[in-house]
C-alpha cells in the first residue's frame, strides 16, 4: 500500500495556511467594528478588505475537499483496485436489512468504496420523534459511520460480536440470556458480547487465537460491531469517516492524522482479517 | 389483602423463573454433552481406520497405537459422562501426538487414505474442541446458578449437584490453526 505522504503533507500545510487566512480576516472585521463603534473613518478601509478577503476565502475549503477528493483520496485509491465515488453510497436496501443498524425514518449514505471482495460507505442515520412539548416533529442521529460489508466464501451460521454490556444474568442467575455466548477469554469478555444460536459453531469461529486477532484489532480499528450470517460479513464503525478532511489542522500527530484522513485504513485491516485470518 | 396476594403471586413468579432457569441450565449441558457424544461416536468409528492404516509404516509408535485402542475402548464403556471425559482427554493428546510424529513417515505422509482419514479427523478434533469448550461454559453457567442465591435454595430443594469441566488439553490452547476453521 503506497500512499504519496509529502503531497499530503504538502496540502495540509496549504490548509493550515488558508486556516490562518480565516483567523487574519476576522481580526480585520474585528478591528473595523472596533473602529466603527469609536466612530473612526478607519473601518472604511478595514471593512473592505477584509470582506474581500472572506470572499477570497469562502470557497477554499469546498476546493481542498474536492482536490483532496480526486487527486489524493481516489489514485491512492485507484493504486488498490479500489473504486471510490464519492457522490454514491449503499443501496437502501442493504441498509434497512443489516441488523446491525438500528432503525431510522432518513438516511443518507455517501462516499462509496469497492474492492475485490468487499464494499463500503460512510452512512448517516435519523429519526424523527416529538420534542418535550410534543407539538413538533425533532429529528436526532441514531447512527453515523461506516457500514462495511465483505463477501466470503465461506459459509457460517449467524454470529453477532458486539460491544460489552451489564447482563443481569450475570449478578442474579435467575435470569438467563438465551442467545449470548460467554467464551473462556477473560480480556475477550470484557470486550465484547457474542450472540448465536448454535453455541458449538460460535467456538469453532471464535477459537482462542481468533479472540485475541479481534482483541488486536479492536483497539487497532475501534470497529463497533460485527455480524456474520451466511457468505456475509458485516461490521460497522461509529462516528468513522473513510475521509476526514477536519483533521487537516486539527491533527498534529502525523501517524494519527493519516489514520484520521484515510479512516479507510482501518477498513483494510478489518478486511485484511477477514480474508487472511478468517479465511485462510 | 390484594397486598398479600400480590405478594404471594410475586414469590410464586420468582419461584418460576428460578426453577425455569436451572432446568434450562441443565437442559443445555445436557444438550452439550449429546453434541460431544456424537462428536465421540464418529471418533470412536474413525479410529480403527486410522489405527490399521498407519500401523504398518508406524513400527515405533506400535505402544502409542495399543493406547489409542484401549482409551477407545475404556472411553466407549465408560460409565458415567465424567469417566468418558477423562480417557477422552487422553485419547485426544494421544491422537494429536501420534498426528505429529506422521511428519517423520514420508510414506504415509503419501497415502491418500491416510491423507483422507487425517482430514476427517482434524475436522472432527476441532468440533470436539468447540463442543468441549461450548460444554464447559454451561456447566459453569450451572455450577454458578446452583450456588448463587437465590437458586442455590431451589437447587437444593431439586437436588441438583455440581457438574464437572472438562480438561482441554494444553497444546489446544496453543496450536490451533486458525485458518483451517473458516476453509472452505
Amino acid at each position: 500500500m503506497s500512499v504519496n505522504y509529502s503531497e499530503i503533507n504538502r496540502i495540509r500545510k496549504r490548509y493550515i495556511e488558508k486556516f490562518f487566512g480565516y483567523l487574519l480576516v476576522f481580526i480585520l472585521l474585528e478591528t473595523g467594528l472596533f473602529f466603527l463603534l469609536r466612530g473612526s473613518e478607519y473601518f472604511l478601509i478595514i471593512f473592505p478588505v477584509g470582506f474581500l478577503g472572506l470572499f477570497f476565502l469562502t470557497s477554499v475549503p469546498d476546493a481542498y475537499k474536492n482536490f483532496l477528493k480526486e487527486n489524493i483520496y481516489k489514485p491512492f485509491l485507484e493504486e488498490l483496485g479500489i473504486e471510490y465515488k464519492p457522490e454514491r453510497g449503499f443501496d437502501e436496501e442493504i441498509v434497512k436489512n443489516c441488523v446491525l443498524l438500528p432503525g431510522y425514518d432518513d438516511y443518507e449514505s455517501k462516499n462509496y468504496i469497492k474492492g475485490g471482495n468487499f464494499e463500503a460507505a460512510e452512512i448517516k442515520l435519523s429519526e424523527e420523534y416529538y420534542d418535550s412539548d410534543e407539538k413538533r416533529y425533532e429529528s436526532r442521529t441514531v447512527f453515523e459511520g461506516v457500514l462495511l460489508i465483505v463477501y466470503s466464501k465461506k459459509t457460517l451460521t449467524p454470529l453477532l460480536i458486539t460491544k460489552n454490556s451489564f447482563h443481569l444474568s450475570d449478578i442474579l442467575p435467575i435470569f438467563t440470556d438465551k442467545y449470548r455466548q460467554k467464551m473462556d477469554d477473560l480480556e475477550f469478555e470484557k470486550m465484547f458480547d457474542v450472540y448465536a444460536a448454535d453455541p458449538i459453531e460460535a467456538r469453532k469461529i471464535l477459537t482462542h487465537n481468533v479472540m485475541r486477532e479481534l482483541i488486536k484489532l479492536k483497539k487497532e480499528t475501534d470497529f463497533y460491531e460485527m455480524f456474520f450470517e451466511g457468505t456475509l460479513r458485516f461490521v460497522t464503525f461509529k462516528d468513522l469517516k473513510l475521509v476526514d478532511i477536519s483533521s487537516m489542522f486539527t491533527e498534529m500527530n502525523e501517524e494519527r492524522f493519516l489514520l484520521n484522513i484515510f479512516g479507510v485504513i482501518k477498513i483494510f485491516k478489518v478486511v485484511e482479517f477477514l480474508n487472511e485470518k478468517a479465511e485462510a | 389483602m390484594w397486598y398479600l396476594i400480590g405478594g404471594v403471586l410475586f414469590i410464586l413468579f420468582l419461584l418460576v423463573l428460578m426453577y425455569n432457569s436451572l432446568i434450562y441450565r441443565k437442559n443445555q449441558i445436557e444438550n452439550m454433552e449429546g453434541a460431544i457424544d456424537a462428536y465421540l461416536k464418529q471418533r470412536y468409528d474413525l479410529i480403527p481406520n486410522l489405527v490399521e492404516s498407519v500401523k504398518a509404516y508406524m513400527e515405533h509408535e506400535k505402544s502409542v497405537l495399543e493406547e489409542i485402542t484401549k482409551l477407545r475402548t475404556l472411553a466407549m464403556s465408560a460409565k458415567s459422562f465424567d469417566e468418558k471425559i477423562e480417557y477422552e482427554s487422553r485419547l485426544s493428546e494421544l491422537l494429536d501426538k501420534l498426528l505429529l510424529n506422521v511428519e517423520n513417515y514420508p510414506q504415509l505422509r503419501a497415502s491418500e487414505n491416510f491423507l483422507q482419514l487425517q482430514e476427517t479427523l482434524t475436522e472432527l478434533e476441532e468440533n470436539i474442541a468447540a463442543a468441549r469448550r461450548a460444554y464447559n461454559q454451561a456447566v459453569t453457567d450451572y455450577n454458578n446458578a446452583i450456588e448463587m442465591f437465590p437458586t442455590n435454595i431451589m437447587a437444593s430443594w431439586m437436588g441438583l449437584k455440581r457438574r464437572k469441566v472438562f480438561e482441554i488439553p494444553e497444546n489446544e490452547r496453543k496450536n490451533i490453526d486458525v485458518g483451517k476453521l473458516f476453509r472452505n
